[in-house]
């Protein structure tokens, strides 16, 4: 039986042990117990995807009232851009979108050293928001949407050219540039109308399949629908285990999770009777897909970057419980205790200091377009969406001979607010992602020689 | 005694807010607010300049010395942008310059351009200009305006990107064309390259 007074006595153990943890806890929320970035814009998309886009942009103005020139207000102002064009304000989405364009600033997580971008993504104190290549592309689209909402044909046009100047940037391999039919398709329009059809002519060509291409024949007008279809796939908070030394350790990594659309077709109808599907030509999940699985191996390797201090803190807690010269030096219960205290360490640290999970979230999943050719006057004109649910859409739109109108369907109004699903914790150590991980990791840092040959590294995956 | 004490070490609390608002600076005081160049549009200095090196090129031209003492009715229709950039603020900066400038030379009846814009049909044609005028414009201009020449011209631009830098290459380029001939009396291209780097 025990002896009491080893219970209540001063050489205890857990006494020393509840210190760390209590040490760790406090070091952990000095550095910034803050809340997620998908918790902290879920009343902003609760508000958009109920289809109150105004209060989505009231609550993003207020937001940015706050702290204008906070690390965040770059992704909040693409937000408030987003919202602001869902209620109808382009002149206001647009204003801002021209703005943003001079500021912000592009990260490619592929290209930076891990330690840098470990800094950018695990730092307690948030870096200004820098946007991914898709964000990038999808600004000067959205923006050129804006435009052609406003009927400022020679405004459509420049973001037309700062996106043809986007999507040919010289200095990243074809390969790895964001291809956008849509984003060529629209700026053909855009040339097109603002009367300059040679530019619009290279355009409709780079697009490969020009469905947008052919103007109204003589007395008729043309309407372009567009179909902002879906919600585009989030960062979320995900743990992730990764050996690293002769322990498992967490990782913390920003994943991407899907939110898939209600609606799979989008068929749109004029004056009562159906036209045709409005087909895809930008899908932004997939090219946020296609970018995070190719980042993901750089993404591990920052997580693991950013875990060592985590891993090194646990476990000098551990070792210092394990070696306490008391009445149950290295006993098992004592061995017990400075596990846990190590492990607890390294969970609170890791929980205090969240991945950056920002991101553009209310981006369509996909864009579809269709440019319908009508007789001057008034019309009636519908989109159908088709899916799990069905949904029909209006618009009465009037055209001019040889005019021009836009309508444009963002389905995420009408699809309701859920919250991400959590990817569940999983061990990458033998997964092809976890390897590469661990070798962009070698190459940065010795991180056997760091964690194994450490003194307190005696720490050993439960 | 406390009080004093807490206002001694609440003044310099109260005074750092003020040490860390913006400052507001006024051109005229200090001039030298205009010339860093803070983003890749066209500036003040940037249309001052364009402008001095188009007026003198005009002013300077064997066609206005030609000109005497007439003073022919001129108007400056439009500039166009088509380069990447939101200017068409800054080109209207340019053309009530522009027509200023002509005014100040005594040489010319300038017409404003502000008169052919609230005529609705002329301002639908000008609106859909490109570089060159179609016929029925030019009829209207002389017909119903009295206009014997117009100017009128485009901004264009070579835009790149790399990683860190997005250079624009500028080009103004602005003729003058005689009503009755159609004949283009004058005409110049003025660079301008700006460069912003992250």
């Amino acid at each position: 039986m025990r002896d009491p007074s080893a219970v209540h006595g001063a050489n205890l153990p857990w006494r020393a042990a509840l210190r760390a943890v209590g040490g760790a806890l406090l070091l952990a929320c000095s550095a910034g117990c803050s809340a997620t970035w998908e918790e902290r814009i879920a009343p902003v998309q609760q508000a958009f995807y109920r289809g109150d886009a105004q209060h989505a942009a009231e609550l993003l103005a207020a937001r940015l009232a706050d702290d204008p020139d906070g690390p965040d207000a770059h992704v909040l102002r693409l937000e408030r851009a987003s919202a602001l064009a869902a209620a109808d304000r382009n002149a206001e989405a647009a204003a801002e979108l021209v703005a943003l364009d001079d500021q912000l600033e592009v990260l490619d997580y592929s290209d930076l050293p891990v330690a840098e971008l470990a800094a950018f993504l695990f730092s307690a104190n948030r870096a200004p928001y820098r946007a991914s290549h898709v964000e990038r592309v999808a600004l000067n689209t959205l923006n050129l949407l804006n435009f052609l909402a406003l009927g400022d044909w020679e405004g459509a046009a420049v973001e037309a050219r700062r996106v043809r100047t986007l999507l040919l940037q010289e200095d990243i391999p074809e390969e790895r540039r964001d291809a956008s039919a849509l984003a060529w398709e629209l700026a053909g329009v855009s040339l097109q109308l603002a009367g300059r059809a040679g530019e619009a002519d290279d355009c409709f060509r780079a697009a490969g399949r020009p469905d947008l291409r052919l103007a109204p024949p003589a007395g008729e007008g043309s309407v372009l629908v567009i179909v902002q279809n879906g919600k585009a796939p989030v960062r979320v908070q995900a743990v992730y285990r990764l050996l690293l030394g002769n322990a498992l350790h967490r990782l913390q990594v920003p994943a991407l999770v899907a939110r898939p659309s209600r609606w799979k077709r989008a068929v749109v109808l004029l004056d009562g009777g159906p036209v045709a599907e409005a087909p895809v030509l930008l899908d932004l999940s997939a090219q946020l897909r296609a970018r995070y699985d190719r980042d993901f191996p750089s993404l591990l390797a920052a997580a693991a970057f950013a875990a060592i201090p985590r891993a090194l803190a646990g476990q000098a807690v551990q070792h210092e419980i394990a070696s306490h010269q008391g009445d149950h030096a290295h006993d098992d219960l004592q061995q017990a205790l400075g596990f846990l205290a190590g492990f607890f360490t390294e969970e609170l640290l890791a929980e205090a200091l969240p991945a950056d999970t920002r991101c553009w979230t209310l981006l369509p999943g996909d864009v579809r377009a269709l440019r319908l050719h009508v007789p001057a006057g008034t019309h009636d004109i519908a989109v159908d969406l088709l899916g799990t649910q069905t949904r029909r859409l209006h618009w009465s739109v009037t055209v001019e001979p040889g005019g021009f109108a836009l309508v444009n369907a963002i389905t995420a109004l009408e699809e309701a607010w859920q919250p991400p699903t959590e990817p569940r914790t999983q061990d990458l150590t033998h997964q092809p992602a976890g390897l590469a991980a661990l070798e962009l990791l070698e190459a940065a840092l010795p991180i056997k020689a760091i964690l194994e040959q450490h003194p307190h590294s005696d720490k050993q995956h439960p | 005694m406390r009080s004093p004490v807490a206002a001694a070490l609440l003044l310099p609390v109260l005074l750092v807010p003020a040490c860390f608002g913006p400052s507001f600076s006024r051109g005229s005081e200090d001039p030298s607010i205009d010339e860093p160049a803070l983003s890749t549009r066209l500036d003040k200095v940037d249309l001052e300049l364009a402008l001095a090196k188009w007026n003198a090129g005009l002013e300077a031209s064997p066609f206005v010395k030609s000109l005497g003492e007439r003073r022919p009715s001129i108007a400056i229709l439009r500039i166009a942008n088509d380069s990447s950039e939101h200017i068409s603020g800054s080109l209207d900066s340019l053309l009530n310059s522009a027509e200023t400038r002509l005014v100040e030379s005594g040489q010319w009846s300038v017409v404003d351009n502000s008169t052919l814009s609230s005529d609705a049909i002329i301002a639908e044609r000008l609106r859909d200009l490109g570089d060159e005028v179609d016929d029925a414009t030019i009829a209207a201009l002389g017909k119903e305006f009295g206009i014997e020449y117009f100017v009128n011209g485009r901004v264009s631009d070579v835009a790149e990107k790399s990683e860190d830098v997005r250079r624009v290459q500028y080009q103004l380029f602005l003729r003058v064309t005689e009503v009755s001939t159609k004949l283009i009396r004058y005409q110049a291209t003025i660079n301008i390259t700006k460069q912003v780097e992250d």
